[in-house]
């Protein structure tokens, strides 16, 4: 990469997820703007900022939600932007939601294995009438889901139907659904909400076990700092659509910018703070 | 074709728009404040009219005008006791088990009118009867004339009354969201039913306007809700300006489409028209892409 | 048959069913075997055919709408399509019986492939009120095309052209075991695929499509194929229509008979197979019980789908529901602690 962003990683290796100069726009308000964000290999990085500061836009981004009106999006070196979601799920990049969207009729166990999907290619007619390969594949999927479900601790609802669940558990399954594929970069939209407190810590330890055991790659978008500060190595602060600050937890937490920002200050303020002179292009 | 033809065929097809923008401005209004697609409407509209004229009317010798104000009171309260009973329960039920309601009191409506009425198709001559108005030596029915004026009245009171009264800004409220409407302490399902009894309303009047020109019978609400919902299409679903547009645009389509495909097909100038309009431009002529929310 | 008996229950099993059910499904085909035996008037067991029939063309409906949740209003097309097909091409150009079928319902899958295709581009409302003009057109030209389709007085297909099998004739007894072994082959199908991996991505779009999208699941691909599904149950229902009545006519293929149908799947539940096939009973054999008070069965369908959407919102099919519940073994509930499990030996 030739752009020298900072970072700790070696530079010569592939990011898992780039975006370079990501923009986009509803209606004339720009949600994103100018946006560049590098994720390496097992690496865990924290996207804050206030409401409205653009970070699920980003990660609908990313996902293939829409797409960026200008920008490139770079998934393991391949560029993604304008490719439909499941194309981009299939590649290996997987995401949660910031409202909990399960498919509310299907059991827990369904759901999970509907995100297995990237690794069956059998096809309509094989997987109706239960081709050798299909039945193979159908075996390989349940496996995985029970498992995940398992590593989660919900294995014991697999046959519930997921609209029965409490919320917290929802977001559980929710978390295997993404998992169970073993993508190599996942985007959490808030996945501690709704969780009690000693859970949350508990996620940020399986979370740090995954990036270790799987080598995946993490971007969690998270309002509780705590599990942001604990356990990223790196956190990115959006407001207004544009990167305000990015560096370790340490840094942030005195960045004067960010403060700016989370207490609230006008656009036009930040220009004045003595640390802001990447807010000035913003005057 | 003479210049007078055509001026003929103008004005009926601009009398016919007015009458499918009263149907399609039900519906939308339906759309957009109950959230269903009003399957019953055409029925509906074809219930007003057999009470006002077979009932009333032929029926009982009222006058005209007095026969229309009754049924236009007894369509409002079909829709008020509809909404009150089987849509306040709906509300939360997918948008098919709606449609199947309304369907379902189509269907109610349409044998209704059967067993109460028979089968036999009625004429009906209008308000105005057969009476022509010559302007610079061209004839125009008196009729056509008195369907575009009160739609035109109807369309600028309505206006009016959403922008400037209470009322209208409430009803416009409950469009964007009932469930903050009703936390804001607007008793949602009252006006939900006033809303619907309206549309009704509207339906009631438009059906007064086609039946000179088409026969009156049971399967009139069909073709009529056919021709609403393609004028909803063609404006862009849910817009009310869109409406009135399409409205007037299906109206003259139709005129035209009928001198080229012939009369047997004039029903289906509607459908292909909606077909049309959906493969090229899913958004129609006014109305706005939605954004999908995550 | 030691042998045999886990290999059924393995493929019970696969289609998905408690063995309970299985059962009883079973025991029921077992009756319906029976019961030409006991009605000897051909008019009733005509219309336990037709019901039958209807079944069908509902299962499929039920794909597109109850399970994929791609609303249809103009199932009757396809139905039509494949009555139509047949008759046409068997009766006008005198084509050999089984290639009519194949290409009728071809005919039909090919135009649920264009409502497919539709469908991934338009929405809720809009695929709607497509779908009913679609109907509408579909009827339109059914009746006014007389060089084609007979117009109004439909077409006939006299005694001697009716297809022999085995050569046995097709009285409405044989047709009853013909319709009763294509409703059960169908319905088995259904449940194979409803619990197939296509099946789950089906729901999965039905219950949140764009999620169902971001999850890897090929969204225009699956709303395809279930409108596919649905259009081929519906091409087959028509021919089995055309063969037991023997007379297609475009009254039979209406928007009000689209809407029969919707009514079925309604009735019975949406998403619920076997409801689709008590909702298509329901609607089918109800007006014959009712034959006193004719005049008013339409009123009172109308009624009773109200009724129902009101009390019984997920349909007749909680019914089934009930009795696989009652059937299931009581699961052992874990007390839920909430927490995560990393294995130890890491």
């Amino acid at each position: 990469m030739d752009r020298g962003i900072p970072s700790s990683q070696s530079q010569l290796e592939t990011p898992v997820l780039e975006l370079q100069g990501v923009t986009k726009s509803f209606g004339g308000i720009l949600a994103v703007k100018g946006l560049d964000i590098v994720l390496h290999p097992a690496e865990m990085v924290g996207l804050i900022g206030p409401n409205g500061s653009g970070k699920t836009v980003t990660v609908n981004l990313c996902t293939g939600v829409y797409p960026p009106d200008s920008g490139l999006i770079r998934f393991r070196g391949v560029p993604i932007h304008g490719k439909p979601p499941w194309e981009i799920n299939r590649m290996g990049l997987s995401r949660t939601f910031q409202t909990i969207r399960l498919w509310g009729r299907m059991t827990v166990l369904e759901n999970v294995m509907v995100g297995y999907v990237r690794f069956m290619g059998s096809s309509f007619l094989g997987s109706v009438v239960r081709a050798p390969l299909a039945r193979r594949e159908e075996a390989k999927a349940r496996q995985a889901a029970l498992d995940t479900l398992e590593l989660v601790g919900m294995a014991a609802f697999a046959h519930k139907p997921a609209e029965d669940l409490s919320l917290g558990q929802q977001r559980l399954v929710e978390l295997a659904r993404a998992l169970v594929s073993q993508p190599s970069c996942v985007l959490l939209d808030e996945p501690a909400a709704g969780l009690r407190g000693e859970l949350v810590l508990q996620l940020g330890e399986f979370l740090r076990w995954l990036l270790k055991e799987r080598g995946t790659s993490f971007l969690v978008i998270e309002h509780r700092i705590q599990l942001v500060m604990q356990f990223c190595s790196r956190v990115i602060v959006l407001n207004y659509g544009e990167k305000i600050a990015e560096g370790s937890p340490e840094q942030i937490r005195t960045n004067e910018a960010v403060i700016a920002a989370y207490l609230g200050r006008r656009r036009g303020e930040y220009g004045r703070s003595p640390n802001g002179s990447v807010l000035a292009r913003d005057l | 074709m003479s210049v007078g033809y055509a001026v003929q065929i103008l004005v009926s097809s601009l009398a016919f728009g007015g009458v499918y923008t009263l149907v399609a401005l039900g519906i939308v209004f339906i759309w957009r404040t109950v959230n269903v697609l009003n399957f019953a409407h055409g029925h509906l509209l074809t219930l007003g009219v057999y009470l006002a004229v077979v009932w009333l009317l032929r029926g009982y010798g009222w006058p005209i005008w007095a026969s229309t104000c009754a049924s236009l009171a007894i369509l409002a309260l079909v829709g008020i006791v509809f909404s009150r009973t089987v849509f306040e329960r709906l509300r939360a039920q997918p948008m098919l088990s709606k449609v199947v309601a309304t369907m379902g009191l189509g269907l109610i409506i349409v044998n209704a009118i059967v067993l109460a009425f028979g089968p036999r198709p009625h004429a009906f001559t209008g308000f105005l009867g057969r009476r022509m108005l010559w302007i610079g030596g061209v004839g125009i029915l008196a009729e056509h004339v008195l369907a575009f004026g009160v739609t035109a009245g109807l369309l600028l009171v309505m206006g009016l009354v959403l922008r400037y009264t209470m009322v209208g800004k409430i009803v416009r409220a409950l469009a964007y969201s009932p469930e903050v409407g009703g936390l804001m302490g607007i008793p949602v399902p009252r006006y939900l039913a006033g809303a619907f009894a309206f549309a009704i309303v509207l339906a009631g009047i438009a059906g007064m306007f086609i039946v000179p020109v088409t026969f009156l019978d049971f399967t009139l609400g069909d073709a009529i809700g056919y021709k609403g919902f393609a004028a909803v299409v063609v404006g862009g679903f849910g817009s009310i300006p869109g409406a009135i547009l399409g409205g007037y645009v299906v109206g003259l389509m139709e005129g035209l489409g009928t001198l080229v495909v012939g009369s047997h097909y004039r029903d289906a100038v509607a459908a292909a028209l909606i077909v049309v309009v959906l493969l090229a431009r899913p958004s129609g002529l006014l109305g706005a892409g939605e954004e999908e929310r995550l | 048959m030691r042998k045999l008996w886990p290999r059924l229950v393995r493929v019970q099993s696969l289609a998905g069913a408690t063995f309970g059910l299985a059962m009883g499904g079973v025991v029921l085909v077992a009756l319906g075997c029976l019961v030409p035996f006991w009605i000897h008037v051909d008019y009733y067991l005509r219309v336990l055919v037709y019901a039958m029939v209807n079944s069908v063309i509902a299962l499929g409906l039920n794909f597109a709408v109850g399970v994929t949740g791609q609303i249809n209003l103009g199932q009757a097309v396809f139905v039509g399509l494949g009555a139509y097909g047949s008759a046409i091409l068997t009766q006008k150009l005198s084509a050999p019986w089984v290639a009519s079928v194949g290409t009728a319902v071809l005919a039909a899958g090919i135009m649920g492939a264009a409502l497919g295709w539709i469908s991934n581009r338009l929405r809720g409302p809009y695929l709607a009120i497509t779908t009913l003009a679609m109907n509408l057109i579909f009827y339109l030209v059914a009746s006014h095309e007389v060089w084609l389709t007979g117009g109004p007085m439909g077409i006939r297909i006299p005694r001697l052209n009716v297809p022999r099998l085995f050569g046995v004739e097709l009285d409405v007894r044989v047709v009853y075991y013909v319709v009763l072994v294509a409703l059960v082959a169908l319905f088995l199908l259904g449940r194979l695929i409803y619990h197939s991996k296509v099946g789950r991505a089906f729901r999965a779009v039905r219950d949140d499509e764009t999620v169902a999208s971001l999850m890897g699941v090929n969204t225009v691909r699956t709303k395809m194929w279930a409108c596919v599904i649905c259009s081929f149950y519906g091409g087959v229902g028509g021919v089995l229509y055309l063969l037991t009545f023997r007379f297609v006519a475009p009254s039979e293929f209406t928007a009000l008979q689209s809407f029969r149908y919707l009514a079925m799947i309604t009735i019975g539940g949406l998403g619920n197979l076997s409801g689709s096939i008590l909702g298509a009973f329901f609607v089918t054999t109800v007006p014959e019980f009712l034959r006193v008070v004719q005049g008013y069965w339409d009123v009172i369908l109308g009624s009773s789908i109200l009724l129902i959407l009101l009390l019984f919102p997920k349909g007749l099919g909680f019914v089934r529901d009930y009795l696989s519940q009652l059937v299931r073994k009581k699961e052992v509930e874990e007390r839920w602690t909430g927490e995560f499990r990393l294995p130890r030996a890491s």
